[in-house]
């Protein structure tokens, strides 16, 4: 089972991220996935809160993202502000124009230290 | 032909779609669905259709919030050539069910939209009606 089938009703968290530890396991790569609005939003914040703080790098790859809502960007905007106030980093991967467009339309992308990939993300 | 009333401007001979589903936010995938699909269609460039669907998204969202339970949310998307009016519109409780426009949400809407105008009804019912050109504008 590769994938599980999307039903309508509800959603499950392994459809809205994905975590990975990376490095040597004090970098944290969560892959979000699918669309993120007000009814996927909440379930984002609240994986985040539980796992960013353990994490002093976090890179959030946003490249299987297909709709970035205004939920979902205050998601971003408070993952942003929590690393920043543990004096940890993050890192965007933003992986497709819809993503860019929701963040630059919006005048949040110059918050965010974007990197174009997870490898280039964890390297930099 | 008259079960679709033009709820855009009159005389304007654009083309309407309307979209009714109950007041839920499980339902706004679909009607963003919609609007993108319209967008294409009129030929919209890709960012103008992201930033159409972001609009009609928050709309929705910001009115499924204030809707009386049980009510329907209603969608009028109007094709005018180049420009896409919507109008989406719920009924509310009362006069305490209050769209603010002191929010985040509402601030991306603004910069999302062309133009974006709140019109409630006496507590009866509340609409954001929005326009989107097919052309991004500049910022």
């Amino acid at each position: 089972m590769s994938e599980t089938p999307a039903d309508e009703g509800g959603v499950e968290i392994s459809d809205v991220v994905r975590f990975e530890q990376a490095g040597d396991g004090s970098s944290l790569v969560a892959h979000v996935r699918g669309e993120i609005d007000t009814l996927t939003a909440p379930l984002l914040r609240t994986e985040l809160d539980a796992r960013l703080p353990a994490a002093p790098l976090v890179v959030l790859d946003l490249s299987g993202v297909t709709f970035l809502g205004s939920a979902g960007l205050a998601v971003l905007v408070a993952a942003k502000d929590q690393v920043d106030r543990s004096g940890h980093s993050l890192k965007l991967v933003c992986g497709s124009r819809i993503v860019t467009r929701a963040l630059q339309a919006t005048g949040l992308l110059g918050l965010f230290d974007v990197a174009d990939g997870v490898t280039e993300a964890l390297s930099s | 032909m008259s079960a679709v009333e033009p709820t855009g401007t009159p005389g304007g001979g654009g083309s309407v779609v309307e979209v009714r589903t109950s007041a839920t936010a499980a339902l706004i995938p679909t009607i963003r669905a919609v609007a993108s699909d319209l967008a294409a269609r009129a030929d919209f460039d890709l960012d103008a259709i992201s930033d159409l669907r972001m609009a009609v998204d928050e709309a929705c969202a910001t009115l499924v919030d204030v809707a009386s339970p049980g009510s329907a949310l209603q969608c009028s998307f109007t094709v005018h050539g180049n420009v896409i009016e919507v109008e989406a519109r719920v009924d509310t409780a009362g006069p305490e069910s209050t769209v603010s426009t002191d929010t985040f949400g509402w601030r991306v809407l603004q910069t999302l939209a062309d133009e974006v105008e709140l019109r409630t009804d006496g507590g009866r019912s509340v609409g954001i009606l929005l326009n989107k050109r097919a052309d991004p504008t500049p910022r």
